[in-house]
């Protein structure tokens, strides 16, 4: 048991990364509109499920199609804000959650009804493989998308440090009339805010689908929980908290499994997921910075 | 108290949760229900008969997120942990212990409002959708613990032999229009209960909860335990309403009564026909049970999932034209409204 120990360090860690990319395209919305994206994961399941299809109909490269998920989920993240979101702004908290758990059922429904029930798994990837290096198995996918969500976690950082839009998505967030009132298009804003969220999802489900088998009504479940569970950890304070608490509910969730049992991996991080909602309730939402 | 019941009645009516209101509670409860009688005379198909069941159980169990989630303002999505406590509990009592639903039915009930203030107690700490994303939480951590625990079943669940079928002791029946009757029953009872705490203090109380939590507990109202109060009665019906389930079904499992979509069933019903009315529940699961049976038996009976897209759709197209459901809040009590124009934010933009 304990020998496996290593095992499940290197795999939380690797995992963990990935869940904190995914955790701060969830905080980057939420934080700087106070709104809860329920349908994150089935989001990402979107990406998920471009990357299978295609991969299995014209035998491109998983990795080929990155940039191609990142545009789709930025205008589906756009879109989603100026149609829909847009309209519940302002309403009810109970039109909020209502409204983003209507797209988690259109969205998780809609696939399994085009793509079928089924588990998939990729068919190749170039990457695929795995090594031991001093009695740890690493495999190659699971490295490369951990490789791949740091790089895009320093991107999003740079996006919101230093870029202009990155700054208007922060004045925003900090007071919203401050920022109408200095010329900021706060709509224009959140729109884009709902496509770089969404788009370090597309990211994230991309690179994992090349490894984790994937099923419409089990897979998107897994990641919403894990990164409300990360954002809860971290805070919305700014990207890098959730990127901290993903890689402790990676490490959490991986640890768990080898030590107590692993049929009851889901259930770690539900209660973490309690437990930092219940003892960070007052310090989570700290709007948004670097 | 009097004077409590009088603010809180001010800060209900300043929220304009008191327009409306033209024909009589009184008389449209007592017509429905009676000619509801007659739906087993009218046709005795299966699938006619199976949709008036389950939509007469889903206004009870309507009913009971209406009081936690329409009055007092809780968006739970873990309901589905008190339905199915209720239903584990007949199922387990039945078959292990060979005690009577009808005694079984109680006990359910009972342990569900146990573990129902037991949730509450932990997520009323938590508000707005944080609180929304606790009790989802405890939902789906219920239904992976269920799937594995062999005592209850795991994975294939509890099922009732068929030699105890139709016995007075086993209160499972071999004709379709007992259960409807008795489904009819918990539904009549439910509204009942829920038309009393429409005009009762804690009714008033729970819609002042929602409408300003901190005015209300300036007002001397403790939002905590009357919203305690509330989730013990909501998981006391809910409970029954999954023993009841049960006993219809003759067997139980997780994924029948855990998975995801589970949870969001009681809230479909109580935001389609209307959050914190009376006739909320009943016009939500007269719509929704119907269109369900319809499009899954339609759609080939199977599991495809066009039927969830549907009411996704529907969900989303709720939340941004009519996030109050169908049917406007009725007057909580005699007086008029000061304003027409409702804002149920509960102040949450001010924080």
């Amino acid at each position: 048991m304990f020998s496996l120990l290593p095992n499940a360090i290197v795999d939380g860690l690797l995992i963990g990364l990935t869940y904190g990319l995914v955790a701060a395209g969830l905080a980057l919305i939420w934080g700087v509109m106070d709104i809860v994206n329920f349908a994150h994961g089935e989001h990402m399941l979107i990406a998920m499920y471009i990357t299978l299809l295609t991969t299995a109909e014209f035998n491109v490269d998983p990795l080929l199609l990155l940039p191609v998920n990142i545009v789709v989920m930025f205008v589906i993240g756009y879109a989603t804000y100026a149609l829909i979101i847009k309209r519940v702004m302002d309403g009810p908290i109970l039109g909020q959650v209502l409204c983003t758990f209507g797209l988690l059922l259109v969205i998780r429904y809609g696939i399994m009804y085009v793509a079928g029930p089924t588990t998939r798994t990729i068919d190749s990837f170039v990457f695929a493989g795995s090594t031991t290096i001093a009695g740890v198995s690493v495999s190659f996918p699971r490295v490369l998308t951990a490789l791949v969500s740091i790089v895009t976690v320093a991107a999003l950082y740079y996006i919101l440090e230093e870029t202009k839009v990155g700054k208007g998505i922060r004045a925003t967030a900090q007071d919203k009339q401050a920022a109408q009132v200095l010329g900021i298009e706060t709509d224009r804003i959140y729109a884009i805010a709902w496509g770089i969220g969404l788009a370090a999802a597309g990211v994230a489900g991309t690179m994992v689908a090349t490894f984790f088998p994937v099923q419409p009504e089990a897979t998107p479940v897994v990641w919403t929980i894990s990164s409300f569970a990360a954002v809860a950890l971290g805070g919305l304070g700014g990207i890098l908290g959730p990127v901290a608490g993903g890689i402790v509910i990676g490490l959490v969730e991986n640890v768990g499994s080898t030590l107590i049992d692993s049929s009851y991996r889901q259930l770690y991080v539900y209660v973490v997921l309690i437990g930092a909602l219940l003892y960070r309730r007052e310090t989570i939402l700290n709007g948004v910075s670097g | 108290m009097s004077g409590v019941t009088q603010y809180a009645r001010s800060v209900a009516d300043r929220v304009g949760l008191t327009a409306l209101g033209s024909v009589p509670l009184r008389y449209v409860i007592p017509a429905f229900f009676l000619a509801a009688l007659s739906i087993p005379t009218l046709e005795t198909s299966y699938f006619f008969l199976n949709t008036a069941i389950y939509a007469f159980l889903f206004i009870g169990l309507g009913h009971a997120w209406n009081i936690i989630g329409g009055y007092a303002g809780q968006i739970s999505l873990g309901h589905a942990v008190m339905f199915a406590t209720g239903g584990y509990t007949t199922a387990i009592l039945f078959n292990y212990y060979g005690v009577t639903p009808y005694v079984g039915l109680f006990v359910g009930g009972l342990l569900a409002a146990g573990v129902g203030l037991a949730l509450g107690a932990v997520t009323f700490r938590l508000r707005y959708h944080y609180f929304s994303i606790a009790t989802l939480a405890a939902g789906l951590g219920m239904y992976v613990v269920f799937l594995r625990w062999d005592w209850v079943g795991g994975a294939v669940g509890l099922e009732y032999s068929l030699s105890e079928i139709g016995t007075a002791f086993s209160f499972a029946f071999r004709d379709r229009t007992m259960y409807f009757y008795v489904m009819w029953a918990f539904a009549l009872v439910t509204t009942l209960f829920v038309y009393r705490l429409h005009t009762s203090k804690l009714g008033i109380y729970l819609e002042a909860i929602n409408a300003d939590q901190e005015l209300a507990e300036n007002a001397g109202l403790s939002a905590f335990w009357y919203k305690m109060y509330a989730m013990g009665l909501s998981s006391f019906i809910a409970g029954v309403g999954g023993g009841l389930a049960t006993q219809y079904l003759l067997y139980i499992d997780p994924q029948t009564t855990l998975e995801l979509i589970q949870n969001v069933e009681f809230v479909l019903i109580a935001v389609i026909g209307g959050l914190g009315t009376v006739l909320g529940p009943i016009v939500g699961a007269l719509i929704y049970i119907p269109t369900r049976e319809y499009t899954r038996t339609l759609l080939g009976g199977t599991h495809t999932g066009l039927d969830w897209v549907v009411f996704g759709t529907v969900l989303v197209l709720l939340s941004i034209y009519k996030p109050d459901g169908l049917i406007s809040r009725r007057p909580v009590i005699g007086g008029r409204s000061n304003s027409a124009d409702p804002e149920p934010d509960g102040g949450r933009k001010d924080e």
